[in-house]
C-alpha cells in the first residue's frame, strides 16, 4: 500500500482539486483507492457528496485503524473510498500533541488498512503543524500544488526549509504546476526558473480551466463531465507520471 | 461486507409499481439501459448444466459464469471455446474442473434488456445503493447492492423493496429462462444403461444392450469430423469396444457365429482410428513425458512432438473422410441392418434369464482371476500379468453390463476393489505399451539423434516406473482375492438377491 499526501503551506492552490482528481484516476486504473478528507473544512467530501456522520469521532483518530474503518463510505465509482472531514478534525493538533510518538500516529493507523487499500491519498489543511508533520512521516510521496508566481515560490522553500529543520526526506517533496496561465508572463517566467532548480518538478502542468472550476457545481471530478479538455485530462497525465515515480 | 439480494418478479407491472414507489425514498438515477444477448454453451455431455453450472458470453465480451444461484461477470475475455483457453484464471479452473478438454457448444440464446441504476439520496444525491434489473422472457430479477457506509439506505430500499412480495429464486433467473425456452440437457451418456428385466432371455437382453450401445458410436461421427475435440473419438472407441467385448463374453448366448461376424466388423470400425487416437493421447500427455526426461534432452522431445502434431492432423483429416466415404457407410448400413435381426440364431442356452447367466458369468471370471493369481508371483514373465489384466478387465466389463440387472448396491462395492486392482494393472500395462509404441516409432521413423536421445532417456524412465507397478501386483492381487472381496463377489450372485431384484421389477 503507498500513501500520496496532497500538500501545501498555502490555501487555494488546487490540492483538493488534486486530491479529488488524483483518487478517480487512481481508482479508474484499478488500484483500490481510500481518500482521506484531513481538512475540517470538508472539500473532498463535497466533490464526492459524502458527509461524516454527526458524532465527534475526530478525537478516536489516531486510535486504532478500525476507527477509521467504520468511517469509510463508498464514493460513487468504483474501487474509490472516501473517509469524509469532520469539524472535530479542527483539533488535531491538540490532539496530536497529548500523544507520545506523535510524528508517526498517522503512519501506524494507516498501516492497518493495507489489507484493503492499495493506495491511500491524503488531502491536507494548508497548516504547518504537527499533523503536517505526521502527514510527511506517512506519506511516500507528497505532492505539491505551486502557482508558478514569486509568491508561491517562496512558500515552497518555507517548505523545504521546514523538511530540513525537521530532518524529513526532502525527496520525497514532489512540486507540480497549477492553475497554470502559459498567457501570463510571471507565469512563464517562474516555471522556467523553477524546473532549472528543482529536480522532483513534475512535468505535467495542470492548466487554469474553467471545467476545473466547475467542479463545485457537478460535485464529481472533472473526468466524469470534462474528460477531453486540457483541465480534465491533465489530471489523469499527473497520476500517470506520479504512478511511475511511486513504481520506480 | 457488501450486501446482496436477490428477487424473481414475474409480473413487469408489479416491476413498475415497485421502481414507482421507490421514487418516494430515492433518486433512481438509470445509468445504462442495454439489450443483451446471452449465448450459453456447454459440452457435449451437458457437464457443467449438469453440476449446476451456466456458462454464457455476452455481446460485450464479457463471460457470465453462474454457479448455483450466484453468477460472477468476466470482462474482456475470449468466446468460449476450451475451458483452458479462457483470459481469467480462475474462469479457466473453475470450468476445467466440471468439463476439462472437451469443447464448449452453443446450446443457446437468451434475450435480455439490462437496466442499472444508481440509487441516490435526496439532500446530495449521491449514490447510495445499486440496483439492477435483469428482464428476460421469464421475470424480471432485481438485484440490490449495498455500498459502504450506506446500510441504512440499503435497508430502506430493502424494505421498499420486500413490501412488494417478491419470490426469493431458488435458481437463477437464467437458469430458469433457458426452461422455459424448454432447453434441457440431451440424453446421452458415455456408458448407457439399458434397463432389462432380470428374467429376460440374455439373447435378447444383450442385443438390446448393443443396439443401445450402438447409437453412441454414430452420435460421436461428426464430433471427430468436424474435430471439435478428442473425446469424440475417445467415446466412439469405447463405444465399439463395449459393443466387441459383449458379443466376446456372450457369444454363446447371442449365438456364436452373428457374434464372430459383429467382433470383426466393428474391430475393423476401430483399427482404423487407433493411430488417431495414440496421437491425440500423446498430445493430451505432452507435459507428463516432459516432466519425465531431463530440461537437457527436451527440446528432442519437442521435436518428437511437432512431428506427432503434424501427423495428427493429417490422420485426422484421414478419418474424417474415411467417416464419411462410401466404405464406411456400407460398413455402418450392413451392421445396423444385422442388429436390427440379432440375435438371429441364438446359442442353445440363450434363452436363460440374464440375472442368472450375468451371476454365473460373473461367478466364473472371478474365479478365473483367483486361479490364474494362484501362480504370480513377483518373478513372474509379464505376459503371465497381461493375462490377469485382461481377465480383470471382463469382469468389469460384466459388472458394468450386468450389475444394474442383479444388484445395483451390491456392485458398488465390487467396482471399487476392482478398481484399484485394475489401476495397478493398467498403469503396468499403460507402461510397457508407451514404451513400445516410442520405440516402433523410431523404428519405422527416420528421425534425428536428438529424437532418438529422448526416447531412448523416455523409455528408461518408463521401464523404471513399470517395474514400480509389477512390485505391487501381488499385494493388489491379494487384496482382491482376500475374503470380504470374495464374499462381496457371492452376495452379489447368489440366488436370493437375484430373486430379490426381479421381484421389483415389470415382468
Ligand atoms: N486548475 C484550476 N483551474 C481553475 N480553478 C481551479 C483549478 N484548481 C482549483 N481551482 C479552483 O480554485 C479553488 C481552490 O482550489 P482547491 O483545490 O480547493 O485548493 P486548496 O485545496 O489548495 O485550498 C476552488 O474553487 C477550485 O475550484
Ligand atoms: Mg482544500
Amino acid at each position: 500500500m503507498k500513501i500520496l499526501a496532497c500538500y501545501s503551506i498555502k490555501g487555494g492552490v488546487g490540492k483538493t482539486a488534486t486530491s479529488v482528481n488524483l483518487a478517480y484516476a487512481a481508482a479508474q486504473s484499478g488500484l483500490r483507492t481510500l481518500l482521506i478528507d484531513l481538512d475540517s473544512q470538508g472539500a473532498s467530501s463535497f466533490y464526492f457528496r459524502v458527509r461524516s456522520g454527526k458524532k465527534n469521532w475526530g478525537k478516536r483518530f489516531f486510535n486504532t485503524y478500525e476507527e477509521l474503518l467504520k468511517q469509510i463510505k463508498a464514493s460513487d465509482y468504483d474501487n474509490l473510498d472516501i473517509i469524509p472531514a469532520h469539524q472535530s478534525f479542527r483539533h488535531f493538533d491538540a490532539l496530536l500533541s497529548d500523544h507520545k510518538k506523535r510524528h508517526r500516529r498517522l503512519r501506524q493507523v494507516l498501516k492497518g488498512l493495507k489489507q484493503e487499500y492499495d493506495l491511500i491519498i491524503l488531502d491536507c489543511p494548508p497548516t504547518l503543524s504537527y499533523l503536517s508533520e505526521a502527514v510527511f512521516q506517512a506519506a511516500q510521496m507528497i505532492v505539491v500544488p505551486v502557482i508558478p508566481t514569486t509568491l508561491s515560490e517562496r512558500t515552497f522553500e518555507q517548505l523545504q526549509d521546514f523538511f530540513r529543520d525537521k530532518e524529513l526526506r526532502l525527496d520525497n517533496i514532489y512540486p507540480f504546476f497549477s492553475m497554470v496561465q502559459r498567457s501570463k508572463h510571471l507565469h512563464k517566467n517562474t516555471i522556467e526558473r523553477m524546473q532549472v532548480r528543482y529536480k522532483n518538478m513534475l512535468e505535467t502542468q495542470v492548466p487554469f480551466s474553467s471545467d476545473i472550476e466547475k467542479m463545485g457545481e457537478h460535485r464529481s471530478p472533472v473526468a466524469c463531465y470534462a474528460a477531453r479538455t486540457a483541465g480534465g485530462s491533465s489530471y489523469n497525465h499527473l497520476w500517470q507520471e506520479i504512478s511511475q515515480v511511486m513504481d520506480s | 461486507m457488501v450486501k446482496h439480494s436477490r428477487w424473481l418478479i414475474q409480473d413487469a407491472d408489479q416491476s413498475e409499481q415497485i421502481l414507482e414507489r421507490m421514487q418516494t425514498h430515492f433518486l433512481p438515477d438509470l445509468i445504462c439501459h442495454e439489450q443483451d444477448t446471452l449465448t450459453f454453451y456447454d459440452d457435449f455431455e451437458w457437464r457443467l448444466w449438469r453440476k449446476d453450472f451456466l456458462l454464457a458470453s455476452n455481446i460485450r465480451g464479457q463471460i457470465i459464469l453462474t454457479e448455483g444461484n450466484d453468477s460472477q461477470t468476466f470482462d474482456n475475455e475470449v468466446s468460449p471455446s476450451f475451458a483452458r483457453s479462457f483470459r481469467n484464471q480462475n474462469l479457466s479452473d473453475r470450468l476445467w474442473q466440471v468439463s476439462d478438454i472437451r469443447r464448449l457448444l452453443p446450446m443457446a440464446e437468451v434475450e435480455t434488456s439490462v437496466r442499472e441504476y444508481a440509487l441516490r439520496n435526496f439532500e446530495d444525491e449521491k449514490k447510495v445503493c445499486k440496483l439492477v434489473i435483469t428482464r428476460s422472457g421469464y421475470a424480471d430479477m432485481w438485484e440490490l447492492t449495498s455500498m459502504r457506509g450506506y446500510d441504512k439506505d440499503y435497508r430502506e430500499a430493502l424494505s421498499c423493496i420486500l413490501e412488494a412480495e417478491p419470490e426469493n429464486p431458488e435458481r437463477h433467473l437464467y437458469r430458469l429462462s433457458l426452461e422455459l425456452l424448454d432447453i434441457k440437457p440431451g440424453k446421452y451418456k458415455s456408458k448407457p444403461k439399458t434397463k432389462v428385466p432380470p428374467e429376460m432371455a440374455s439373447a435378447d437382453a444383450c442385443s438390446k444392450m448393443v443396439r443401445k450401445m450402438w447409437k453412441n458410436v454414430r452420435i460421436n461421427e461428426d464430433g471427430i469430423i468436424q474435430d471439435l475435440d478428442t473425446e469424440f473419438l475417445h467415446q466412439y472407441r469405447v463405444a465399439l469396444r463395449r459393443m466387441r467385448a459383449l458379443f466376446a463374453q456372450m457369444k454363446n448366448y447371442i449365438g456364436p457365429e452373428q457374434s464372430l461376424w459383429f467382433k470383426d466388423a466393428l474391430g475393423d470400425l476401430a483399427r482404423e482410428t487407433n493411430r488417431l487416437r495414440d496421437l491425440d493421447v500423446y498430445l493430451e500427455d505432452r507435459d507428463y513425458y516432459f516432466g519425465l526426461v531431463p530440461e537437457k534432452l527436451q527440446p528432442g522431445l519437442e521435436e518428437l512432438f511437432q512431428h506427432f502434431t503434424r501427423e495428427r492432423n493429417r490422420e485426422q483429416k484421414r478419418v474424417a473422410a474415411y467417416l464419411q466415404n462410401t466404405p464406411y457407410l456400407n460398413k455402418v448400413s450392413a451392421i445396423e441392418e444385422t442388429l436390427k435381426s440379432c440375435p438371429s440364431e441364438p446359442g442353445e442356452k440363450g434363452h436363460l434369464p440374464i440375472a442368472e447367466v450375468a451371476a454365473q458369468r460373473i461367478r466364473k471370471r472371478y474365479k478365473q482371476i483367483a486361479k490364474d493369481a494362484a501362480l504370480i508371483h513377483d518373478q513372474t514373465p509379464d505376459d503371465d500379468v497381461h493375462e490377469i489384466r485382461l481377465d480383470c478387465k471382463k469382469l468389469r466389463y460384466l459388472l458394468e453390463f450386468f450389475g444394474p440387472v442383479l444388484d445395483k448396491e451390491r456392485v458398488r462395492p465390487v467396482m471399487q476393489a476392482l478398481k484399484k486392482l485394475q489401476d495397478n494393472l493398467g498403469r503396468f500395462n499403460d507402461y510397457s505399451v508407451q514404451r513400445e509404441s516410442l520405440e516402433h516409432y523410431l523404428e519405422n521413423h527416420k528421425t534425428s539423434e536428438e529424437i532418438q536421445k529422448a526416447v531412448h532417456a523416455l523409455s528408461g524412465v518408463l521401464f523404471m516406473k513399470q517395474q514400480k507397478e509389477r512390485e505391487q501386483v501381488c499385494g493388489q492381487l491379494e487384496d482382491f482375492l482376500a475374503d470380504d472381496v470374495r464374499q462381496l463377489i457371492k452376495q452379489l450372485t447368489q440366488p436370493t438377491s437375484m430373486a430379490q431384484s426381479s421381484k421389483g421389477s415389470p415382468a
